[in-house]
């Protein structure tokens, strides 16, 4: 008889649990969430940055591991990671391209005269050209690219010294020890 | 009373004109079946940047890139809609339709509530199967395999013996 009573409360008080976090849980995806990983970069021409003339391709990740970094001006995350891109640049470890995203030209060369220009090349983007082939849903993203230009990973949010020593600089070495191939996720 | 009334009106002017007022932008459509296809396609594709809102009923300037990208795979590229779905599942994933494909991670997804019918239904079944031969049964017991008191043969020959000692304790201590 008590469990006649005891049991409906008991699934009652665990389905009140599991919409409660359903309701606190952000929907949004995990990092590790993108279809992109695993696959090529998709083909881009964009232009540079800094010499408008000049254009950037897929081409740009071919020869040795890259990191890919999407920012914009109008980030302040952005602005949160550049002094450990441009850490990151000085180990000289590993090349970063950046990607302009949605942003202004003009805005975009001062952000990079006075924090320092921590790319080897910037592609960009105001249109959300070469952003939307890659699925990029915010700024900033770190895109770790191998040497055959296949996208091993994508990280969205800013650089941090703990997460560059502890997740990226490793795994760009791990994907050197390979022969610059991505190792699966699993191999890791 | 009519300073109220203005008062009043002066204070939901401003919700009146935003709630009709879509975020839409003017994009030339050959026809009016062209445009309704625009439109069913963007309410099924979510907006990446927002918490739950599809593309087309989002001002945020990442949803406006995808409906004019569904636009321009619409008019340029001529896809059809399961080819921009698919199009926007290959660079957002699964996250950005609003009803996932039905493939062998979201089979599960799709499939539990028909799973969870089934089961129902068994359990009615068996449970109104139960009640009709408990009232039946008491007729035809060849069919039941309960006793009339609802104890089965060990049961009963368990009680039997049990009231038989307390026969014989009573009769001792008598």
């Amino acid at each position: 008889m008590q469990t006649r009573v005891v049991l409906p409360l008991l699934i009652f008080i665990a389905l009140i649990a599991v919409l409660g976090i359903g309701l606190f849980n952000d929907p949004k995806p995990e990092a590790e969430d993108s279809p992109m990983i695993g696959k090529p970069i998709p083909a881009f021409t964009v232009p540079d940055l800094l010499n408008p003339d000049q254009q950037l391709t897929q081409e740009l990740f071919r020869g040795d591991v890259k990191l890919l970094n999407v920012w914009a001006t109008w980030c302040p995350s952005c602005r949160e990671e550049h002094a450990v891109l441009n850490a990151v640049r000085d180990t000289g470890v590993v090349e970063v391209i950046g990607l302009d995203w949605k942003d202004d030209r003009e805005k975009a060369l001062r952000w990079l005269e006075r924090l320092g220009n921590p790319y080897a090349h910037t592609g960009f983007d105001p249109d959300n050209k070469v952003g939307i082939e890659l699925g990029v849903a915010a700024a900033p993203e770190t895109y770790v690219i191998d040497a055959q230009g296949v996208i091993c990973d994508r990280y969205i949010g800013p650089l941090t010294v703990t997460n560059v020593r502890d997740y990226f600089l490793p795994l760009v070495q791990s994907i050197r020890d390979n022969g610059g191939a991505c190792l699966s996720r699993a191999d890791r | 009373m009519l300073r109220a009334w203005l008062f009043a009106l002066l204070i939901f002017l401003p919700f009146t004109s935003s709630i009709h007022a879509g975020p839409v932008e003017v994009l030339a459509f050959p026809d009016q079946a062209t445009e309704e296809r625009f439109h069913r396609l963007i309410e099924q594709i979510r907006c990446i940047k927002c918490q739950n809102t599809s593309i087309a009923g989002s001002n945020a300037d990442l949803a406006r890139d995808h409906r004019n990208k569904v636009f321009e795979l619409m008019m340029e590229r001529g896809m059809s809609d399961d080819e921009i779905k698919d199009w926007f599942l290959a660079r957002y994933g699964d996250f950005v339709l609003y009803k996932p494909k039905v493939d062998e991670r979201t089979w599960l997804l799709w499939g539990l509530p028909a799973v969870l019918i089934g089961l129902g239904l068994i359990l009615l079944v068996v449970q109104l199967r139960k009640r009709s031969q408990s009232t039946v049964s008491s007729s035809s017991s060849s069919s039941a395999p309960v006793a009339p008191s609802g104890l089965s043969d060990t049961e009963q020959a368990r009680l039997r013996t049990l009231l038989n000692d307390d026969l014989k304790d009573e009769s001792l201590s008598g």
